[in-house]
């Protein structure tokens, strides 16, 4: 006799308990549910788009307070200021990202702040110790990037689940595809964070230690 | 120097990627626009709007 299996996969009331076997193939189903998501090319693009605008936002949080302590010389307070500052820089430029979303669409907006953010991340090889004017001006410009990538990568997941529907027939799947975005992005954040702390420690640095005498 | 280059160029490399799948990414705001309207409407040729998607 089948064993019935409550609360987690409990049926519609008025109807009979689903059996152990019943269970694992709605399991499987749901399962093929998300994979088949990534059949559809925008799907694929857009989870590539969302994970890879997310991963610089992990390396820039990493290795921002690693810069403010041993390139800027700040303290570890001060440093930590650092991205809060860039964050309160990034919702002032809410309003401008909003505009232009309006007025070119978010794609397009999304590729001109990306192109423009990695172009100002570069120019923080060029700071130094004594350049602050230029590091805060950097760190200012730089909050636009990474907040027009955040908030134009979640609005084209909404136009997507409406593209998602139509092309399935009028299935909604939003929050498979949320769900898939949050994973993409999360997971391609760890990796890249998990890489800058090899780099980190191939180098010298360790958590706590000054790596100044073994690096000079 | 490896903190600058990590701040900089580290960051930077991560967005190419991105970049790149944006440029492919063939759902614009005008033919969102459409997909809605035949969602709300039924107007619009569904096949030609769901093509590449």
């Amino acid at each position: 006799m089948a064993t019935v299996i409550a609360p987690s996969g409990a049926p519609p009331e008025g109807r009979a308990p689903y059996s152990a076997h019943c269970l694992t193939w709605r399991r499987l189903a749901v399962a093929a549910g998300f994979l088949g998501l990534l059949k559809s090319r925008s799907v694929r693009l857009l989870m590539g788009m969302t994970a890879f605008g997310w991963a610089p936002l992990g390396v820039t949080t990493t290795v921002s307070v690693y810069f403010g302590v041993h390139v800027m010389g700040f303290t570890e307070e001060e440093a930590s200021l650092v991205m809060l500052t860039w964050l309160i820089a990034g919702l002032a430029w809410l309003p401008l990202v909003s505009h232009l979303t309006h007025r070119w669409g978010k794609k397009q907006t999304y590729g001109a702040f990306t192109m423009s953010w990695a172009f100002v991340q570069s120019l923080f090889l060029l700071v130094d110790a004594g350049d602050l004017v230029l590091f805060w001006v950097l760190i200012l410009i730089n909050a636009a990037g990474s907040m027009a990538v955040a908030v134009t990568g979640w609005a084209m997941l909404a136009d997507l689940t409406d593209a998602d529907q139509l092309r399935t027939g009028g299935t909604r799947r939003e929050g498979a595809i949320y769900g898939v975005g949050a994973f993409a992005q999360t997971g391609l954040a760890a990796v890249a964070i998990l890489l800058v702390g090899i780099a980190l420690s191939a180098v010298g640095y360790h958590g706590g230690d000054d790596p100044t005498p073994q690096l000079s | 120097m490896t903190i600058r280059v990590l701040m900089s160029l580290g960051t930077s490399v991560w967005m190419i990627p991105g970049l790149v799948f944006c440029l492919r990414y063939p759902l614009t705001t005008t033919h969102h626009q459409a997909i809605r309207t035949c969602l709300e409407t039924g107007e619009g040729d569904r096949q030609q709007l769901t093509r590449g998607l």
